[in-house]
């Protein structure tokens, strides 16, 4: 556990134990009293309520900055517990700003500033590139419904798609079993800390969460789940995903909750249809009534998808802060080894060479053939397992890079 | 007074349908009135015969016989007609009667049409109908035309020009039969196309070099002009020349189609591969054959050889569509009065066509002035059924005015000749797997272990066609065309190489229809 994530553990801990809320933060920030730090811990605290005449804050602001300071050791007994949990559990802790924290919640607002993971942390990179598709429902479905869930989740996945769902009984559990049983990449929202197992009889499908795919919360570790914290949940399960699939949803149930956020943060909300005499499902024909589309076929929704993924690549790409690190290639020593020794290539390293022969514009693969003086047989394998890796693609006769071939 | 009936065998052959048989002709002479029969399930051009037969004994010096003259074919429950036993007859009618001599027992066979003036002419499908001819036989008349069917039977067998011929070679017992046979069918380079068309498209060459290698079916998309007919005949240029029965299906094939009477094609003898051209204002009868007359069409005449389908997306959907069973089989399917009949066909089936309407998607600039709706379109006149057929699609573009020139060197030459080197050894390697005459891409079930790919490879092969959206069928063809790489390379096992270059001929958004838009 390194310093950063100290900070942000206590950062958490201040925004958990202290009365401190979200006026007091905003205020913070709109009045710029944070300034470069993002994730004020005790310290920053101290020091703003110092200077606080500059910053013009109100009254209540001051009196429960103040007050969260007296109880500083309140604060710093959290703290400890937290880490010590974070640490036995090996709970990872994102912060904004982190390459793993979701791309995908830059353009919303009140999301959490700091996540914490339990699990393959790389999946929350996973819905940045893939997409995240979201399945929520009721926890006691129907048979039809829940056949759907396993259906489009199998489906989902198998075309890279991370499927985002809470962890609860029923529909919640078919999404991730049924992820997990294709292969694919499932991230679980929970309501209480990313250790917390909730409900309990969900211990074995939480395992195979941590060991798979990925357990994520807002909350800090060790926090115990009470029921107000669902709404919350749900609006990250929505945030976290391209398209929300509301498979059943009663009159009144959280799974329309679920279904309002998606709206609000401007997602694809596709609904299961089902049987109007089925209690279960009439909020989810209200939703159609009210617009949402209806969920028919994997196609519609995987598209939907990708074409979210397409503008978040292309803004990714422009900014380049996911990939520019992984850059293991020197292209311009690769481009000298072309010319000295050919012969001295590897695979890996050709297939750099042919990316960077179509970077600047698509290339037909007789003149990929002639720039690069390769076989036309070995070219050929070549492109076709960049192709299969999806970082190139063939357009009207001619190959353009990809998202994942930059 | 019963005096004894002279009777008179000889031996010929008739087709029935498709199937050559062997007949026996025997003729009788009685004494009595002038008459003459042939029976034997006959039509009218058998019984003919009379007509033809009398006048040309007459003027080659013969008399025809007094007496009451009949001719039995049997087999005589099968159904006949043709000229063919018009020789026969005579050279019966000859020996029962007396006026030619031959040693008692003596087998004759005998076949052709005589003219009045006594000349002997060919009939149709000689090559299949010599084929039945043994060598048991002690005397072998062919007529003069015919000679070149007698070389694919590999027959020996005197040739004879007319019945006067006949007459002189009995009388001075001159009979010598020739053997014939191909040996002297030599290479005859001077038609092997100039590769100068396609230099410079890589993918395209080596696309036609897999496609002679293991017949695969390749599509050739590019725009008008840019050399797609020529990459076409260098297909059949760089495969190695036909063998001795392949020579013979081929003859027999045109003969049955009737290029005899043709006057621009004609009927030759040759090693070449067929190059047969299909064009979309022909009528299936053409492409297909024509079952009551049963005629081959184009796809049987193209066996052993390239079937070339140019401008394959302006076809008639019905006409396109017929082709698929027939692609799959390797066989053209007739019936005619009950009977059915296959004409096999199997060949690489070279399609050609533009990528877009306006045909430039593939030339360099922004020449094309589709939308991608009309080039999806464009692209989906073809049917899936027919794409999925197809495991090579290479794109060709018009080359620039320097590689042409460059290209319009002595090299072609040599690079014909390391081709057509490179397809032999594939063919060898395809002989040893398959016996006979089948290939890669024409064998009809060709699982991973006799094409020796490892489970690795398998997988690999899987992997691909999932993410390129395959069918069970184009996941089997890119292993085929997979092992036929490894096959040129000389590679008894199949690598993931091979595979995955095998894929970038099989295009998944062509084949499920997704061409123009962009690819995601």
């Amino acid at each position: 556990m390194d310093e950063l994530d100290l900070k942000l553990l206590e950062h958490t801990a201040i925004r958990n134990v202290t009365k401190m809320d979200y006026k007091v933060w905003k205020e913070l920030i709109v009045d710029k009293a944070i300034g470069e730090c993002d994730f004020p811990d005790l310290k920053d605290l101290r020091k703003i309520s110092k200077v606080a005449d500059m910053y013009q804050l109100t009254d209540r602001s001051r009196t429960l900055i103040n007050d969260a300071l007296k109880s500083s050791d309140k604060v710093k007994e959290a703290l400890d517990k937290y880490a010590r949990i974070a640490d036995d559990k090996n709970i990872k802790i994102i912060g904004r700003g982190s390459r793993y924290y979701p791309y995908i919640w830059s353009c919303l607002s009140g999301m959490p500033p700091v996540v914490f993971v339990r699990g393959d942390i790389s999946i929350l990179t996973d819905i940045d590139v893939y997409g995240g598709g979201s399945m929520v429902g009721s926890r006691k479905p129907g048979r039809y419904a829940l056949y759907a869930t396993a259906e489009f989740s199998r489906k989902l996945s198998e075309k890279k798609v991370v499927i985002v769902s809470g962890m609860a009984l029923g529909i919640d559990r078919k999404a991730h079993e049924s992820c997990l049983d294709a292969g694919g990449k499932t991230l679980a929202v929970v309501p209480g800390g990313c250790d917390v197992i909730y409900p309990f009889q969900n211990v074995d499908l939480y395992d195979r969460i941590c060991a798979y795919g990925a357990v994520v919360s807002e909350m800090p570790p060790g926090q115990e789940v009470i029921k107000q914290y669902f709404p919350s949940r749900n609006r990250l399960i929505s945030a976290l995903s391209d398209a929300c699939l509301i498979m059943e949803a009663g009159e009144h149930s959280g799974t329309l909750h679920t279904a309002s956020f998606a709206a609000a943060q401007s997602r694809d909300v596709f609904v299961l249809p089902n049987s109007i005499y089925d209690e279960n499902s009439i909020g989810g024909l209200k939703l159609l009534r009210d617009g949402a589309e209806v969920l028919i076929d994997v196609d519609t929704v995987y598209e939907n998808i990708l074409q979210q993924v397409e503008y978040r690549r292309d803004r990714l790409c422009f900014e380049g802060d996911l990939y520019g690190q992984q850059e293991a290639f020197d292209i311009n020593t690769l481009r000298q080894m072309l010319k000295v020794s050919p012969e001295r290539l590897e695979e890996a390293e050709w297939k750099e060479l042919i990316c960077d022969e179509i970077s600047e514009r698509p290339k037909n693969i007789d003149d990929i053939c002639v720039c690069l003086g390769i076989p036309i047989s070995f070219l050929s394998s070549l492109i076709t397992e960049l192709e299969t890796e999806g970082r190139i693609a063939d357009d009207r006769g001619k190959y353009v890079l990809t998202i994942h071939g930059r | 007074m019963a005096s004894k009936v002279k009777i008179v065998k000889v031996y010929t052959s008739f087709m029935d349908g498709m199937t050559p048989v062997n007949a026996e002709v025997e003729v009788s002479i009685t004494p009595g009135l002038p008459s003459f029969d042939v029976i034997g399930l006959c039509d009218s051009s058998i019984k003919e015969s009379r007509g033809r037969i009398q006048p040309a004994l007459i003027s080659s010096g013969y008399q025809m016989p007094k007496g009451h003259i009949t001719a039995s074919i049997s087999p005589s429950y099968i159904k006949k007609s043709g000229t063919g036993f018009d020789l026969p007859i005579a050279v019966g009618m000859l020996i029962a009667s007396g006026q030619l001599s031959v040693k008692k027992g003596s087998f004759i066979y005998a076949s052709g049409e005589i003219k009045l003036d006594g000349t002997i002419k060919g009939t149709p499908s000689a090559a299949l109908r010599l084929r039945l001819c043994k060598d048991e036989y002690d005397y072998v008349f062919i007529p003069s035309e015919e000679e070149d069917a007698a070389r694919c039977a590999g027959l020996t067998a005197m040739p004879i020009g007319s019945l006067t011929m006949l007459r002189e070679t009995f009388e001075e017992s001159s009979y010598n039969p020739m053997r014939f046979t191909l040996d002297d069918i030599g290479d005859d380079e001077e038609y092997l196309p100039d590769f100068s068309a396609v230099k410079g498209q890589e993918k395209a060459i080596r696309a036609l070099l897999i496609a002679a290698a293991g017949f695969h079916n390749i599509l050739l998309l590019g725009s008008p002009g840019c050399g797609k007919t020529m990459a076409g005949k260098i297909l059949a240029g760089i495969m190695p020349p036909l063998n001795g029965s392949e020579i013979g299906d081929v003859y027999s094939v045109m003969e049955a189609a009737g290029l005899k009477d043709d006057p621009e094609e004609g009927l030759i003898l040759s090693d070449r591969r067929p190059f047969r051209y299909i064009y979309p204002g022909m009528s299936r009868g053409r492409i297909l054959g024509i079952p009551s007359k049963l005629m081959p069409g184009e796809f049987a005449l193209a066996n052993h050889g390239v079937l070339f389908a140019d401008e394959i997306f302006e076809y008639k959907r019905e006409v396109l569509e017929a082709l698929r069973i027939p692609l799959e089989d390797h066989v053209v399917r007739m019936s005619k009065d009950g009977r059915n009949f296959a004409f096999p066909a199997s060949f690489v089936f070279v399609a050609a066509g533009n990528p877009c309407k306006c045909g430039m998607l593939y030339e360099e600039g922004r020449r094309c002035t589709c939308t991608p709706t009309i080039i999806h379109n464009y692209m989906n006149k073809l049917s899936g059924p027919i794409k999925d057929r197809l495991d090579l699609v290479a794109e060709m573009r018009s080359i620039s005015g320097k590689s042409m020139a460059e290209s319009a060197s002595s090299e072609n030459k040599r690079m014909n000749e390391e081709m057509r080197s490179l397809v032999k050894s594939a063919w060898q390697m395809q002989k040893e797997r398959f016996n006979d005459s089948i290939f890669n891409g024409t064998c009809l079930n060709a699982d991973a272990e006799l094409l020796r790919a490892g489970s690795e490879v398998v997988n690999y092969a899987a992997e691909i066609s999932e993410a390129a959206g395959f069918s069970a069928r184009g996941f089997n063809r890119i292993l085929r065309v997979g092992r036929t790489i490894a096959d040129i390379a000389g590679r008894e096992d199949m690598c993931k190489a091979d595979v995955a270059e095998a894929g970038i001929y099989r295009k998944g958004d062509f084949i499920n229809g997704r061409v123009g838009f962009k690819a995601s």
